[in-house]
């Protein structure tokens, strides 16, 4: 972006459309490769951007804190995604069971580290879609949307321990798929 | 640019940024539908519904003059003069036709 997070949302307030050109082109592809990922259907990935923005820009005075522009972005895709999967009647199906297990961070291995190790892009795709939808969500949100605990917790509208414990298992579950790929 | 996961789940997308592109800039500047495009949008729909109640629209209308052209005929055929005239008429014309009728 040739201008400031901040700058541009002032803009883009004002109805300014260069401003929500700017905004959008940098969260376009993250956003298409969350709800693709999420919601394995690359069809309903173009309708949840194309829906995302289109209430971004209906919505954006809910944004109180421009800063978080793009956390408040995603929660929208986000919200659409879990629309989807109401639609599709799929949610059931997908949300196995969770929020179990420790909130702890300490020792967590860091995934970007054990995917950064394996330097295999399929068997990263491959491992990601194998994961339970919502542990898929979190891990997704941390790795393409480069997003705190707390801005996750924010943007999927659960506690932060939650979310910890999401991921918690995603990392957990990766890691165990690495060990058993290796030869 | 790193080889991060985010890159690499990002590097598989690369070939839906046209499509993306298009998706942003109708999301950003909707194109304004003309007159022309409005009216269509309304009627295409329930094209049938609209043909069915232009054509009893016409019956209906083709009745009404018919009706009133039959009305008209007749009041003429009759011999009543029409109200207008007598209001229309001076008081020396009125004066005039009385005393050719005594």
């Amino acid at each position: 972006m040739s201008e400031p997070l901040h700058n541009l949302v002032q803009l883009a307030r004002n109805n300014h459309e260069s401003a929500w050109d700017q905004l959008f082109r940098a969260y376009q592809l993250r956003i298409f490769a969350y709800a693709k990922n999420l919601t394995g259907d690359r069809e309903a990935a173009f309708d949840i951007v194309q829906e995302s923005f289109i209430r971004a820009i209906a919505n954006v005075g809910d944004l109180r804190d421009d800063s978080r522009f793009g956390s408040w972005l995603f929660g929208i895709a986000h919200q659409r995604c879990m629309l989807h999967f109401r639609r599709t009647k799929r949610e059931v199906a997908l949300f196995g069971d969770e929020d179990h297990g420790r909130d702890g961070e300490a020792d967590w291995p860091d995934p970007r580290e054990a995917l950064l190790q394996e330097e295999r892009a399929e068997a990263l795709y491959a491992l990601v879609d194998n994961l339970p939808l919502q542990q898929r969500s979190a891990l997704l949100l941390h790795v393409l949307g480069e997003f705190s605990l707390e801005d996750v917790a924010a943007i999927v509208d659960v506690p932060v321990g939650t979310v910890k414990s999401r991921l918690h298992h995603a990392k957990r579950a990766l890691r165990s798929l690495i060990e058993e790929a290796k030869p | 640019m790193k080889e991060t996961p985010q890159y690499w789940l990002l590097a598989r997308e690369k070939d839906v940024l046209p499509r993306l592109d298009s998706i942003r800039r109708a999301a950003v500047a909707p194109e304004r539908a003309t007159l022309p495009e409005v009216v269509v949008e309304i009627f295409r729909p329930n094209l049938g519904v609209w043909l069915s109640l232009a054509l009893l629209w016409i019956v209906l209308a083709a009745a009404h003059f018919r009706i009133s052209a039959e009305t008209t005929t007749y009041s003429k055929a009759a011999g009543q003069p029409p109200d207008l005239a007598l209001i229309t008429l001076s008081n020396d014309e009125k004066i005039s036709l009385l005393d050719a009728h005594y």
